[in-house]
């Protein structure tokens, strides 16, 4: 049998703080270091989905062989909520006019606090990363 | 007070001296003014500007063969008689300052191709200092930019970095996309002044979705931006709402939700009490709430298609179209 | 692998022509060239398909390359530019010019994105025959990974290469060519849902591999007050993965496992193999004409496209017949003129016309229960309308006014209409159309101030909306009361599509948007930011839902420069977004 459509309105909410920032200082006239920071806390989500008890409601929960129409832990299956953080140090050091070295790590980290159907993802990610440049110019 | 004496007061009278003097030497300040200056060379431009010809003698501006030959500075900045003369920095045209103009500027003398659209009215063409809030002419660096282009974006548009920090972004913050992959910073016809149309644009790249497909799915037909954001979204795949939600604003919920789960295995532990063939291994576990688990956690789990398919879905009564294979 | 060789063919080519012509023809040369060498080390922990989504994700030390090279003269100038990371992300591009006859560039880039895999977990059920969940029931809902142990994703390689030439006495006239390639190799995801029987989901990691090819050529003339171009596109996608077979169990009663021919009879196919994962064939081809110039003291830009989509892949779905052709077609175009219409201003008109048809085909499928009551309905063989069949038309006009260095002001206002011809239905030409006003102050007092704030308003008439509406009435009585067709012993489900109603959308009606910056250096070494970006919509054409949707994102920065030593960049902003929406559900039995 069918007993026509049971509604509601729920709320959709993406929330994000962000923050940005970068220092770069010459500790000495050949060395110069590099600090990058980025940090982003995020969720979205949907509020809790309340069915309105109505007549043809109760009615199909009688005659609908167990039918249940509490939704309202559904919204708890598909929430999000992460933490991310991305720090990059760099170091720069002129060996001489051409030849320099530098050093810059990167990390890079993933905090999930509600997992979906991927499971939890929080992980961790880092790149070490040194080596030699030369400049040159000429004719 | 006595008009009469007002009208020879003190600053009555410097302002008859100065149009006295205006009129007097008119002829001398006409032809000092940038207007009337004549040409005077490279060379006398470099006598002085010793840093500036070291910064654009390796640069395209003057390498370039279309430049007039020993007349590259005055090619740009108009001639420098005057200038040279009273070594003013008013009595010369100056990209970079003196661009202000509605009507136009002189970068566009020459770089008159097609990527250049309609500049006039763009945002980015009226920026404080024009063409020269992004180019620097006297650099080797590459399309004459002031910064990396990713760099440079970020300074004015700081909320549109802070979309690529979320979970799901185009790999921008990565390095392997920049902003002028999608956006023409000249101008055009396109809204966000994107390259192409949205639809256009998005399929250039992801031309699996393009179609057209047997069994469609409408909002893909309608506009990207229905269900993707395209700079950063909290949820996967740039969704700009998570599943199920995002389904729900024009779906109902699959009827099958409503069943109530049997709390233990899913597989029948009593021999023969249901039907076989149910394979050894289709198992696992169920709980009270394991259909609504089910299907109300991600659509496409099942519906996998979204943006089209060729093939029909199991059912006739849906008449293939539900997107599942 | 035929594609693969052919783009790599012409990559090389035109490097080497770049290195032979280029190279060989700039003479008393200036060169300028940087070369990075080093190594990294990529450490991971933990889940990193998401952290590091568009990494390798292999752990540990990898040798890395860059270099930067610039070869110039009075007669051209020659750029290679190349950066190794590891072995699947890398790019290098070359970029020359040789006087202002030859032009060219190409560019190859290859990065590798990781993928994550479904577990599946939240798809295991089985029903019960009493509301506390303490007896089981027969329906049942299992799933299963058929290849838990690997990876999915896959490495993107693009080729793109570049050509513009002048001939010697027609500098006006410049001929182009360029050439796209993106493949996508590696491993996808695909899950299959058994139906009508064993509900019952696999997962399986299969083979994939997708490229798109494009080639542009065309010729720009320079005619002094005019410029004119053509441009001609033709854009390729094809999938070299075979599509593979599955295995669908026969449709029986879920429960008891019986009634195999009724529960066959309501499927297209059951108790056989049929392909999966097919991606279309796509061709294209675009013609482009552009137009731009002066017109007194104003200009104009316009531009005409046409263009042919065909997907050519044969149906291999031996299960329905579909007839026609798939192809989308199109042709669009825009006009946009300034002109200012006194001292300090500029007026921009912009208009915009564009009719695109996408062929309707039918589609067979099986007869709805053949051989069974009420079977046989001929209903299920339908054609397929599409709503990218419409028309478009866009117009506004833009006023802007810049008295001084100190401000700047502009107005716009603009009308836009979509009407599609056969949605939701067969000649329904269901029209929404879009009134905008926007306008905008900038205020640059001093070097010390910038202000910005533009607002704008829209009006939606009748917002897109999903054909198959979100509600239906009751069926068991009333004047819609359902009854069984022709002798049929039940209510199908497919009969409730005649009881649904409600055009719910939750695209706006209205909007209203505030973009607001302000930002202050009252010195040469502090530089303060502030903005505000929010956008409030609504819908409430509809009883059932009273939408709104708001988007906030204030923003903070500041920078200082205290030295030429230090140097110190922040920003932080906070994005709110909210939208309700609609959560329905049919109460019924099945």
């Amino acid at each position: 049998m069918h007993y026509g459509s049971l509604y509601t309105e729920t709320d959709y909410e993406v929330k994000s703080h962000i923050l940005n920032g970068t220092l770069s200082y010459q500790l000495m006239p050949s060395v110069a270091l590099n600090v990058q920071g980025t940090f982003s806390k995020s969720s979205a989500s949907f509020d809790p989905v309340e069915m309105p008890q109505t007549p043809l409601r109760t009615l199909a929960e009688e005659k609908i062989h167990l039918a249940n129409y509490d939704y309202s832990t559904i919204h708890s299956y598909s929430d999000l909520d992460y933490q991310f953080l991305n720090l990059r140090l760099g170091l720069t050091y002129a060996i001489s006019k051409i030849v320099g070295w530098d050093l810059v790590i990167d990390y890079y980290d993933l905090t999930d606090n509600q997992g979906y159907v991927y499971g939890v993802e929080s992980g961790t990610f880092y790149v070490i990363r040194t080596g030699f440049s030369i400049y040159r110019s000429g004719k | 007070m006595n008009p009469h004496l007002k009208k020879w007061s003190c600053g009555y009278r410097l302002r008859l001296m100065k149009y006295l003097f205006l009129f007097l030497f008119a002829p001398y300040l006409w032809a000092q003014s940038p207007g009337n200056a004549v040409k005077v060379g490279d060379s006398t431009c470099l006598d002085c500007h010793e840093d500036e010809a070291a910064a654009i003698t390796p640069t395209i501006h003057w390498t370039s063969p279309q430049m007039e030959e020993g007349f590259i500075c005055e090619s740009c900045h108009g001639p420098g008689s005057v200038h040279a003369e009273t070594e003013e920095a008013t009595s010369i045209y100056n990209p970079r300052t003196d661009f202000m103009e509605v009507e136009g500027n002189k970068c566009l003398d020459c770089h008159t191709g097609e990527q250049f659209g309609s500049l006039q009215g763009v945002a980015h063409y009226e920026m404080e200092n024009g063409c020269s809030s992004c180019h620097t002419v006297h650099s080797t660096s590459e399309h004459l930019l002031v910064k990396s282009s990713r760099e440079l974006c970020k300074d004015c548009h700081q909320e549109v970095v802070g979309q690529f920090q979320l979970a799901s972004h185009h790999p921008v913050p990565e390095g392997l996309m920049e902003c002028v992959s999608c956006h023409q910073v000249h101008g055009g016809n396109n809204a966000f002044a994107a390259t192409e149309g949205t639809r256009e644009l998005c399929l250039s790249c992801h031309s699996s979705k393009e179609g057209p497909f047997v069994f469609e799915h409408e909002p893909v037909n309608e506009d990207c931006n229905i269900c993707h954001t395209p700079h950063g979204a909290v949820a996967n795949a740039l969704l700009v709402q998570n599943e199920p939600a995002l389904c729900m604003n024009c779906h109902y919920m699959h009827f099958h939700s409503s069943l109530t789960g049997y709390e233990g295995t899913v597989f029948s532990e009593t021999p023969g009490e249901f039907f076989e063939p149910l394979h050894p291994n289709r198992t696992g576990v169920s709980s009270l709430d394991a259909w609504k688990k089910a299907f109300t956690t991600k659509c496409t789990q099942c519906h996998q298609q979204v943006h089209g398919s060729d093939l029909p879905s199991q059912g006739v009564s849906s008449m293939g179209r539900s997107l599942t294979r | 692998m035929k594609h693969y060789r052919l783009s790599f063919l012409l990559l090389i080519m035109i490097i080497l022509f770049l290195q032979q012509f280029g190279y060989s023809q700039i003479s008393n040369p200036t060169t300028e060239w940087s070369l990075w060498m080093g190594s990294h080390y990529t450490g991971l922990q933990d889940y990193t398909l998401k952290v590091a989504e568009f990494d390798r994700g292999v752990e540990g030390f990898v040798p890395e390359l860059r270099l930067d090279w610039f070869r110039y003269s009075k007669t051209g100038n020659l750029r290679f530019k190349g950066y190794y990371y590891d072995p699947k992300r890398m790019n290098f591009s070359f970029a020359g010019q040789y006087t202002p006859w030859v032009k060219a560039s190409a560019r190859y880039q290859s990065f590798y994105r990781q993928n994550q895999r479904d577990l599946l977990a939240n798809l295991s059920a089985r029903e019960a025959t009493d509301r506390t969940g303490a007896q089981p029931g027969g329906k049942m809902l299992t799933s299963e990974q058929l290849n838990p142990e690997m990876g999915v994703g896959f490495r993107r390689q693009e080729i793109q290469t570049n050509l513009e030439i002048r001939l010697p006495g027609m500098e006006n006239i410049k001929i182009f060519a360029s050439h796209r390639s993106i493949f996508e190799k590696g491993q996808e995801e695909h899950i299959q849902i058994m139906h009508c029987a064993t509900c019952h989901l696999t997962s399986r990691v299969v083979d994939l591999e997708r490229n798109t090819h494009a080639v542009t050529g065309g010729v720009e003339a320079d005619l002094g007050k005019i410029q004119l171009s053509y441009k001609a596109s033709y854009r390729t996608f094809s999938s070299n993965v075979e599509p593979f077979e599955a295995f669908f169990d026969t449709a029986q009663h879920p429960v008891n496992g019986t009634l195999v021919e009724e529960f066959s009879s309501r499927n297209i196919f059951s108790g056989e193999s049929v392909p999966m994962n097919q991606y279309p064939e796509t061709q294209k081809l675009s013609h482009t004409l552009k137009a731009k110039g002066k017109l007194g003291k104003g200009s104009f830009l316009a531009q005409f496209v046409n263009f042919s989509a065909e997907n050519t892949v044969d149906l291999i779905d031996p299960n329905i017949t579909v007839s026609g052709n798939l192809k989308l077609k199109g042709n669009y175009g825009n006009l946009r003129l300034n002109y200012p219409l006194f001292k300090k201003s500029n007026f921009v008109l912009r208009g915009y016309y564009g009719r695109f048809e996408n062929d309707p085909i039918n589609i067979d499928v099986p007869p709805w229960r053949e051989g069974r009551p009420a079977g046989d309905l001929d209903i299920f063989d339908w054609t397929r309308y599409s709503n990218f069949t419409r028309t478009e038309l866009k117009g506004s006009g833009e006023f802007i006014y810049q008295p001084s260095r100190k401000y700047r002001l502009n107005l716009l206002a603009g009308i836009e209409t979509r009407e599609r011809d056969d949605y939701p239905f067969e000649g329904a030409k269901d029209k929404t159309t879009t009134l905008q006003i926007k306008g905008g102050i900038k205020y640059r007092p001093t070097e010390k101030f910038t202000g910005r704030l533009s607002l704008l308003y829209k009006n939606i008439d009748n917002p897109f909306a999903p054909y198959k509406h979100m509600f239906e009435r009751p069926g068991y009585a009333g004047a819609d009361s359902l009854v069984p067709e022709n002798g049929a012993p039940a209510i199908y489900y497919y009969q409730r599509d005649a009881l649904r109603y409600g055009d719910i959308t939750s695209l706006p009606a209205q909007e209203t948007g505030v973009q607001l910056k302000l930002s202050f250096m009252p010195q040469k070494t502090v530089n303060f930011t502030v903005g505000l970006n929010a956008s409030m919509a609504a819908n409430s054409d509809e009883p059932e839902l009273d939408f709104k949707k708001t988007s906030l994102q204030p923003l903070l920065g500041l920078n200082l420069i205290p030295s030429d030593k230090f140097a110190f960049y922040s920003s932080y902003s906070y994005l709110l977004q909210t939208q309700n929406g609609i959560a329905a559900v049919a109460m019924m039995d099945g």
